[in-house]
């Protein structure tokens, strides 16, 4: 019989330790592959422990990896070695994309697809997020390696985004990538005081003397919805722009632009490293969304 | 490609122009364009807005050929110049830090990019020439063969010469993007070019079209700050080349974050013998300044494309108060001047007056008094701090305010408008700065962050003393740095944070003549536009405060202020007052 492997990345959120409680409860999982960025190692120390513990008491392998802030290129080493040691043991994977900065998760995923299989994923939403800020001191916007397009010399950029509280970043993307048009697509609801943290007006101020722009709305927490939303903004223009693409909003929305990259790999996808991530992220434990990840 | 609206003053990155707007707006600087079309290797150095693409874009052939079709003038070939974007997520691509134990694939693979996109925009340039079309329809089979025979590689025959060339460029570029972003790649691809291995051939190739027989290429690379260190290094091994009777090079740069000056071996290329730099960021902006005259030419040009016929100055008049009590000023520092030098010549008087009859009007302002009504074009050259695109910025809102109020026809922007715009985008950049410049530097921590802050806090404090107290220089509002050596740390992590505000352009940097030993001396000028929230005068003049390392120091992480006295000996010891203002 195969094991239920879980795939995700150290927290120190509540949503962590609560979704790994869900996940057990839910999949049956025998075995977590963790990944754990060292430089968070002290605030994700308690995290850690109770983790350690719940799998001792409920007969759980956890395999830890090591993973680096801001270092790209051993970051994409450790998964690349870890996602070959888990497809040969031929576990059954589902992985957990809460905690996951984007850069992380596609990485996996990019790994995962090389043996074309769907990938089930689970993401535990928090019953609120900090209303302060999420995270500060952005690095600049960088390609993930081997997805950084098929760029041509005589298109100009345009740069999609998946707008989330983090307004500066998308000034960052903005400002970096120089694009003659910017798409953003805003999630809809109130969910978390979105439309006040979301807020078109302000995006619509700031970057209507950098680029041109157009703002969209959809519900990115559904990956179907989302993915369908992405592609209709995104065909039309596969031929006529350079396209640089990012998701800074519900994590679900990283999967389907993912996903649409991996049927067009002209576009790049884009991120943003942070320095420093708000310890007070988020609070508590909402609900869990599943789904299956079709990119094989 | 965008038109500019109907906002005269909208500010469009010159890349998003057409050709056309190019043409209309862009105010010829003769020096800029003297030293472009030279054999030298140049550099260009000016942070955003100050104007390095749209000098270059002009320059280019396609824009000069343009425009001589425009005016039905001939067209010169001795010189072409071929621009070369580099803001193209192609040159963002990180694939080569998979080479990282293979520094040399990683190097040529950054070259092929290069060579490949020069290649391409050459191309480009080139076809549109309509006099040689058919003599290169001639010469195209023989051309290409040439090329093939060289280079190993097929072209297609059933297209023009230049779009041929273009195809196969383009073709190769997707290929190795392909290859490089496949799963099985370590990142290189096998079939690079080089500058030596395509760019010259077809350069050398080109040359056989009689027309570019004697032709110099000027090879255009805008925003290589952009570029990775791998690509810098190339650049930099292709600006040392020896001969340059078929091309120079014009390389646009960011001032902040400056790129290197080593070539691909480890060499370094050196000013003077292998480029000369070109800053474009005006220093002064005295009404007899070049940047004055130019600001000037820009405004009442685009005011003349939308059918207003005005003088900037008068479409931006002076607030009447404000004039008068200037004038009023004035006389009273003529009273002073001329009980100080009973003797004096008319030169001591004029240049007493001028020095502090600004100083005078703020001084005798009331202290109750509300902020002074800032207005008029020299206010707004001022507040430019000699960058194209912040003076562009606050005469953008100020039509945009006016069209809000009245859809006719704008004759002029009332001061009043004038001052309350002013006054407001100088309140935003002040909340840009309490925000935290961490949310948009790179490598900006919060703690720095809050250090520039205090540092430009306390800088205004500083020369709102010397405006209202300072009895020799009252209106110096630049810096230099003095005792280094004495605080080296403290120098340095100094540094670090203005090189923060100089990315984010609250600051600039001049290279000026230091007075005692004429030496070149780094002068530090606040971006002006943060003078008038705090009631500073915009309008400095030249004399710059020089400021201990360790006081910058205290300034900035203990939120001390700056020492204070009201008469400084050695700063009495200036020179000229027209030196700048």
């Amino acid at each position: 019989m195969k094991n239920k492997a879980l795939i995700t990345v150290l927290g120190w959120e509540d949503r962590f330790f609560e979704g790994i409680k869900y996940n057990f409860e839910r999949f049956g999982v025998s075995k977590i592959y963790l990944f754990c960025y060292t430089e968070y190692a002290d605030v994700t120390q308690k995290s850690f422990i109770q983790v350690q513990s719940f799998g001792i008491n409920n007969h759980i392998e956890i395999i830890r990896f090591e993973l680096q802030n801001s270092n790209a290129l051993f970051n994409w080493k450790e998964i690349q070695k870890c996602i070959t040691n888990i497809l040969d043991k031929k576990d059954e994977i589902i992985l957990d994309i809460s905690t996951t900065p984007r850069e992380t998760l596609w990485t996996i995923l990019f790994f995962l697809r090389q043996h074309n299989i769907d990938i089930p994923f689970v993401y535990h939403k928090p019953r609120s997020y900090s209303e302060e800020w999420l995270s500060r001191e952005p690095e600049s916007p960088r390609l993930l390696f081997k997805h950084s397009g098929l760029m041509t010399f005589d298109r100009p950029t345009l740069l999609f985004i998946v707008t989330g509280f983090d307004s500066e970043r998308i000034n960052q993307l903005v400002s970096f990538y120089e694009p003659k048009k910017t798409v953003l697509l805003v999630q809809t609801g109130n969910q978390f005081n979105n439309e006040l943290r979301n807020n078109k007006d302000v995006f619509r101020a700031y970057l209507k003397s950098e680029t041109e722009l157009e703002i969209l709305e959809s519900d990115s927490y559904d990956l179907e919805n989302s993915y369908k939303k992405i592609k209709e903004i995104l065909d039309p223009n596969l031929e006529l722009y350079n396209i640089v693409a990012t998701s800074l909003g519900p994590k679900i929305s990283g999967l389907a632009i993912y996903q649409y990259q991996t049927e067009h790999n002209s576009i790049a996808l884009s991120y943003v490293p942070c320095q420093e991530y708000n310890l007070e992220y988020s609070k508590g434990w909402q609900d869990a969304i599943t789904g299956i990840l079709k990119i094989g | 490609m965008k038109q500019i609206s109907n906002n005269p003053f909208e500010y469009e990155g010159a890349n998003n122009l057409t050709d056309e707007d190019v043409i209309n707006f862009y105010i010829e600087d003769y020096n800029f364009s003297r030293a472009i079309n030279t054999k030298r290797n140049i550099f260009l150095l000016g942070e955003r807005g100050s104007g390095k693409t749209m000098t270059l874009l002009y320059n280019s052939f396609k824009i000069q050929y343009k425009k001589n079709k425009l005016l039905n003038a001939a067209t010169e070939f001795d010189k072409i110049g071929v621009y070369v974007p580099c803001n193209n997520p192609l040159f963002h691509k990180k694939e080569h830090e998979l080479l990282f134990e293979e520094p040399f694939k990683a190097l040529i693979l950054g070259e092929h990019y290069l060579s490949l996109s020069l290649v391409y925009h050459l191309c480009e340039t080139l076809q549109i020439i309509v006099e040689i079309q058919e003599q290169v329809e001639t010469l195209k089979n023989e051309l290409l063969a040439n090329l093939e025979y060289t280079l190993g590689v097929d072209f297609r025959k059933d297209i023009s010469f230049f779009e041929s060339l273009k195809v196969f460029v383009s073709k190769e570029n997707i290929l190795t993007q392909k290859r490089i972003n496949s799963v099985e790649s370590d990142g290189f691809y096998e079939g690079v070019f080089t500058f030596s291995t395509l760019v010259m051939p077809i350069l050398e190739m080109i040359r056989k079209i009689e027309v570019f027989k004697h032709t110099h290429f000027l090879l255009m690379i805008d925003d290589a700050h952009d570029l990775n260190k791998f690509q810098i290094r190339t650049i930099n091994s292709w600006i040392a080349y020896r001969d340059h009777s078929l091309f120079s090079f014009k390389v646009a740069t960011a001032k902040v974050n400056r790129p290197e000056l080593i070539t691909a071996s480890g060499g370094s290329i050196l000013e003077g013998h292998d480029f000369i730099t070109i800053d474009m960021e005006k220093p002064f902006q005295n009404e007899y300044s070049d940047f004055y005259k130019l600001a000037k030419n820009i405004v009442e040009r685009r005011l003349k494309k939308t059918g207003i016929d005005s003088s900037a100055e008068l479409y931006f008049p002076f607030n009447k108060q404000l004039k008068k009590d200037l004038d009023e000023a004035e006389h009273e520092t003529i009273l002073i001047a001329k009980q100080r030098f009973p003797q004096g010549s008319q030169k001591q008087i004029s240049d007493f007056v001028y020095k502090y009859k600004r100083a005078t009007y703020f001084r005798n302002r009331s202290g109750k008094a509300n902020l002074p009504p800032y207005s008029g074009f020299q206010t707004i050259v001022d507040i430019s701090t000699g960058v194209i695109r912040n003076l562009l910025d606050p005469c953008y809102y100020m039509f945009e305010a006016e069209l809000d109020k009245n859809k006719e026809k704008i004759r002029l922007i009332p001061s009043s408008t004038q001052t309350k715009i002013i006054l407001d985008r100088s309140k935003n950049m002040w909340r840009r700065l309490q925000m935290g410049l961490h949310k948009e530097v790179e490598g900006c921590t919060l703690k720095q962050s809050e250090e520039v802050y205090n540092l430009f806090d306390n800088l205004m404090l500083l020369f709102d003393q010397r405006l209202f107290k300072h009895k020799s220089e009252p209106r110096a509002i630049s810096f230099t740095i003095s005792e280094k050596n004495a605080a080296q740390e403290e120098f340095e992590y100094v540094t670090n944070l203005l090189r923060i505000a100089q990315r984010a352009q609250f600051l600039y940097t001049r290279l000026s003549t230091a007075k005692d030993d004429g030496k070149q001396e780094l002068y530090y000028v606040p971006n002006r536009m943060l003078f008038p929230s705090r009631g500073l005068d915009p309008h400095g003049q030249f004399a710059r405060v020089s400021l201990k390392a360790s006081d910058l120091f205290r300034a900035a992480v203990r939120n001390q202020q700056f020492p204070f006295v009201e008469n400084n000996i050695s700063e009495l010891i200036q020179g000229g007052l027209f030196d700048e203002e």
